[in-house]
């Protein structure tokens, strides 16, 4: 339809609200509440337009176009009118310093006020010259408030991890409570009380820790004030600088916006558009800057001399490791971490086949999904996208606490949960996932193969036809007859009437994806459970999404997958070890090594110290993440870039110029790469990262958004042959992996750096999660400002 | 050890401590100031004294929170006791008959600058007070000063007070009214004072201010509060802290008081995350770091 807005004709579609359609064609209204990612909710009532034939002023917000709408989104009545909207706005909000005439000296001189611990004005505020209110009350020229100052004299809180809440500065635009709520799923926050007292807040007035907080960020992301600030930023001057880093820690791979100052990071927030969309997860938002900076960093390479580590120049160190490794090249392993770039990944692995003889790099976190998926015969296009994750009509969770190890993928299972998916939850579950299941399937540990059989077995039964004309189906459809549903159900720890009741939701239709990730591929039988999911996938027409653990998990296997014969398992390397065939061990990935096990040579590349460098004679230190730049390939397939943020701690270098350096000086011939974009370009000529996963939709290319079903389902796809899981006494537990006993979740570390250690405030809320506990009662910083403990 | 009897927030900000301290009490006068750790492991830091009851042996100071060690110090309650409250130490005030002076404070200096206008009372001057705040909710001790003022004015960026000038543009309109001030003091901010001196300087005031360096010892020994006045270098605790402000290198004075801002950024996020998480120390190189990775098994 056409609408006319200030005079000039658009057409718009009717979708979008008066205010995004403007904002389409360049005419941005003024607005505090409004974010596009959020309902409408014409709260603030700066956005309001005139509207020929309306009375009033509406909102721009909340008003739909309609055909030949006449829209004035500018005039002085409309100036008028904000202008008193912004008065009554600023005169609960401390409004000195946005109208004194001293703000830009004042601002010059007086830095430190900063640290105050409470915030009159703004130059106390955190947000100080990066403030939307602020930029607003410039863009609309209020240069006086008509009314009174008001504090209302709310007790800062201090007591939560990552972030400041002073509810002081806020001026109840409610995008927090609606990202809260709209976005994450996760409804820690809301409004509480009512009227001029009004205020965000918690249930029972708890800490956030305490409500349940995931320190997502969200919230810190939209708030337009200085309300919520990031503790370890909110002191110091605006960003110098910003870059485009990728996340490294999970295998989503969001893009994060680098804020960096006098060459260090600031701190980091998630991109706008992209894959996460302007989301991140707390380890993204609020680790990067302890992780990178962390005082466990290895600055200098180092070398065993008269037993100890003694800091010694590059040239020395990498002469001294070249000769120890040449010596035993052969008999010498590698492994690499999947949290490096493709770039790192692809030297090191070529690193590995010719110049240590190893037959490439090892993944240090073991098998991937991937891996099993490739060894399991299962390809063809069956694997789905976080773009298109949000079309689904059911989603089914297998034993994965997807809000807490890939918080970035629950954003989009929760949009496709509020347009009306069925989100079923079999086994582990997070944070907000279980409020938001229409069922929950119980689990024992290791009962996930059983269960996935039941379920093919009582869709069998039920006689859903549609799979029959797939390769293997009666291959599969035998292995199946033995099968009780019952007994599967109660092996697997379920109720029977809950398998019939998940079957009944596959049965039903809609496009229906599978997430999993690694309580999957960590059970005894990973290729078992594997590819019984892979069987039901392709019985049910559903996608598969597996969460890939690290960053670069898929671009490990691609670069592994490229070579006619694969890198050993970290199963093998193990044994090798084990039985005395190494005499040298190259780590570019975190490893526990207890002990030496009759290793001749041990070389350490990592950005920190860890446990591994007791036992080294040469440790060489790599640069982190940020301080490189590179690709990561993330767990949809897409090659995503990071860039570098600031320079590399100490003398620390990246680690395809380790790797390379070695390989030259020990005669290899081939390294000569002057920079990481040498690198991509060999890899882009050779295919490397072209070539399609198993299962992957194309990776290197955006995955095709759904035809028909919303989600891509096309292409090659069979039954694969699965063994029933073992029987179980009844009452037994069937066979599982112990539980990791730290309570960290598979994403938090970096490298060999475990977040908890980099970030204590991350190490309180893992804590605090694992043992229930809300928050050490201790005397805070929050009495400040409280009045101080009486 | 000193016996804190009161600690109280005034404002936003500012806190008021109350200590028992009879030997600072009995012999302090407008003008000095004490040094204050709040534990034994802290920095020293410079408080202005803004009254004392000598009966009762008792000092009071007023402070803002606006770092580590004050933060610190609005976390203590009545019965807390300071490792350190020393004083009373820089030179007193100069309080003489003068004719009119006009006193102006802000911030912590609404505080410090209640006895010297006191004192210049008492000494038969007429005292006009002016005092800066952004807004209403911050002005404190008003009725104290008021007792000691003839006259009493705000400025402040408040439409309660039906003005937005800053201190200087208020002594610009006090000056241009008539008033006819001999002498003038100002204590708050870095900021302010030089405000209030740029202010008096074409009027030819001689205004003093009671300068806020970084200060370590307050006893002269350590010279972190080095300053430039009138050309000359002076220690702001044995030679001041009170200085002609017309004399004063405000420059250098900015610039030395944020030597240490990122410092003092980070002791304050370390502080608190201290508080927040206490047994959970912050990454330290100390080795085995726990690690991500899976464990070698040789043999299994």
């Amino acid at each position: 339809m056409k609408i006319i807005i200030d005079g000039r004709s658009f057409e718009v579609s009717g979708e979008e609200t008066v205010l995004e359609a403007a904002k389409a064609h360049g005419i941005d209204i003024p607005a505090l509440c409004h974010h596009p990612r959020l309902a409408p909710w014409a709260a603030c009532r700066l956005c309001v337009v005139e509207i020929k034939g309306r009375n009033g002023y509406p909102p721009s917000c909340n008003t739909y176009p309609e055909e030949g709408m006449e829209v004035v989104t500018d005039s002085e009545a409309l100036r008028s009118q904000r202008r008193r909207t912004l008065e009554l706005i600023l005169s609960e909000h401390p409004n000195a310093c946005l109208v004194c005439t001293e703000k830009e000296r004042c601002d010059e001189h007086k830095a430190s006020i900063r640290k105050s611990a409470e915030v009159a004005g703004c130059v106390f505020c955190p947000s100080n010259r990066r403030c939307e209110l602020q930029k607003l009350v410039d863009r609309l020229g209020v240069d006086s408030v008509p009314y009174d100052s008001v504090y209302r004299g709310l007790p800062v809180r201090r007591s939560d991890p990552f972030f400041i809440q002073d509810y002081n500065l806020c001026i109840l635009c409610g995008r927090c409570v609606r990202v809260c709520h709209e976005v994450r799923g996760a409804a820690a926050i809301s409004f509480v009380f009512r009227g001029s007292q009004a205020v965000v807040g918690t249930q029972f007035d708890r800490s956030l820790i305490a409500a349940g907080c995931q320190f997502c960020g969200a919230c810190v992301d939209v708030c337009p004030t200085g309300s919520l600030a990031e503790r370890l930023a909110r002191h110091e001057e605006p960003a110098e600088a910003k870059s485009r880093a990728v996340c490294p820690y999970c295998g989503v791979g969001c893009g994060l916006e680098v804020s960096v100052l006098q060459g260090r990071i600031q701190s980091a927030a998630p991109a706008d558009g992209g894959i996460n969309r302007g989301q991140a997860c707390v380890r993204g938002r609020f680790t990067l800057r302890d992780v990178v900076h962390s005082p466990a960093r290895v600055l200098k390479p180092m070398i065993k001399k008269d037993g100890k580590l003694a800091e010694v120049s590059w040239d020395e160190a990498l002469d001294f490791a070249a000769r120890g490794l040449k010596a035993r090249a052969g008999k010498t392993g590698l492994t690499a971490s999947s949290q490096l770039f493709c770039e790192d990944l692809f030297v090191l692995d070529r690193f590995g086949r010719e110049a240590l003889g190893c037959g490439g790099a090892t993944p240090s976190a073991g098998v991937s999904i991937l891996d099993e998926l490739s060894a399991g015969g299962m390809t063809g296009r069956v694997l789905g996208s976080l773009k298109s994750l949000p079309e689904a009509g059911t989603i089914v969770v297998f034993d994965e606490p997807v809000s807490l190890t890939h918080p970035v993928a629950w954003v989009s299972a929760f949009e496709a949960v509020r347009k009306g998916a069925k989100l079923i939850l079999a086994g582990a579950a997070s944070g907000p996932m279980s409020r938001h299941a229409s069922l929950c399937v119980g689990l024992k540990p290791g009962g996930l193969p059983h269960l996935i059989a039941a379920v093919s077995k009582a869709l069998l039964e039920k006689g859903c036809a549609g799979a029959a004309s797939v390769p293997g189906f009666e291959a599969f459809k035998k292995s199946l007859e033995s099968a009780c549903v019952s007994r599967l159900a109660e092996a697997a720890g379920a109720a029977e009437a809950d398998v019939r009741g998940l079957a009944d939701a596959l049965a039903g239709g809609g496009p229906i994806v599978f997430l999993f990730g690694g309580n999957l591929v960590g059970l005894p039988r990973p290729l078992q459970g594997v590819a019984l999911l892979w069987n039901l996938a392709v019985q049910t027409g559903a996608t598969l999404l597996p969460l890939a653990e690290e960053s670069d998990t898929a671009g490990s296997w691609l670069i592994r997958s490229r070579a006619k014969s694969p890198a050993p398992s970290l199963s093998a390397l193990s044994e090798s070890l084990g039985k005395g065939d190494l005499k040298a061990l190259y780590l570019a990935g975190p490893m526990t090594l207890p002990e030496k096990h009759g290793l001749e040579f041990l070389v350490v590349q990592d950005s920190f110290l860890n446990a591994a460098c007791a036992w080294a004679d040469a440790v060489l230190p790599a640069a982190a993440f940020a301080e490189a730049e590179g690709h990561f390939v993330n767990l949809e397939g897409s090659v995503r870039k990071s860039e570098r943020a600031v320079p590399p701690a100490g003398e620390s270098k990246p680690d395809w110029w380790i790797a390379s350096e070695l390989a030259k000086r020990m005669g290899a011939p081939g390294f000569s790469y002057e920079n990481a974009g040498q690198i991509k370009a060999q890899l882009d000529k050779e295919g490397v990262l072209a070539l399609p996963a198993p299962g992957v939709s194309g990776a290197g290319v955006p995955p095709p958004v759904g035809t028909g079903s919303g989600l891509p389902a096309e292409g090659k796809k069979a039954f694969v042959p699965a063994s029933l899981p073992a029987p179980c006494v009844s009452g037994d537990s069937p066979e599982h992996a112990e539980a990791p006993v730290s309570g960290e979740q598979g994403s938090d570390h970096y490298r060999s750096l475990s977040l908890c250690h980099a970030s204590p405030d991350l190490a309180l809320l893992r804590r605090s999660r694992r043992t229930g506990e809300a928050r050490p009662a201790a005397k805070t910083a929050e009495t400040v400002t409280a009045g101080g403990r009486q | 050890m000193n016996k804190i009897l009161r600690r109280e927030r005034l404002v936003p900000n500012i806190h008021v401590l109350e200590v028992h301290a009879p030997e600072v009490a009995a012999k302090c006068v407008p003008g000095q100031f004490v040094m204050v750790m709040p534990d034994e492991k802290g920095e020293r830091i410079p408080l202005t004294i803004g009254d004392w009851d000598r009966e009762k042996g008792a000092v009071t100071v007023a402070f803002m929170a606006v770092g580590t060690t004050t933060h610190k110090l609005a976390l203590m309650s009545a019965g807390d006791e300071l490792p350190v409250f020393v004083g009373p130490l820089g030179k007193p005030s100069e309080i003489g008959k003068f004719g009119t002076v006009l006193v102006a404070g802000g911030c912590f200096g609404i505080a410090a600058i209640h006895p010297i206008a006191r004192a210049l009372k008492e000494a038969g001057n007429t005292v006009v007070t002016l005092i800066d705040v952004k807004a209403n909710y911050l002005l404190y001790w008003e009725d104290k000063l008021r007792k000691v003022s003839d006259s009493f004015f705000v400025s402040a960026r408040d439409h309660k007070f039906g003005t937005t000038h800053y201190v200087q543009g208020k002594i610009k309109e006090l000056l241009d009214g008539g008033l006819k001030a001999d002498r003038a003091v100002a204590i708050g901010c870095t900021y302010l004072m030089y405000s209030a001196c740029e202010a008096t300087r074409a009027a030819g005031i001689k205004t003093t201010v009671a300068l806020n360096p970084i200060m370590v010892d307050g006893t002269g020994m350590c010279g972190a509060c080095r300053c430039a006045v009138g050309g000359k270098t002076k220690f702001a605790c044995v030679d001041g802290p009170d200085f002609d402000g017309h004399a004063v290198d405000w420059t250098e004075l900015f610039s030395r008081r944020k030597s240490y801002l990122d410092d003092e950024m980070k002791s304050l996020c370390h502080w608190e995350r201290s508080l927040l998480a206490p047994g959970v120390s912050g990454a330290s190189v100390a080795l085995p770091l726990s690690t991500g990775g899976a464990q070698l098994a040789p043999g299994a």
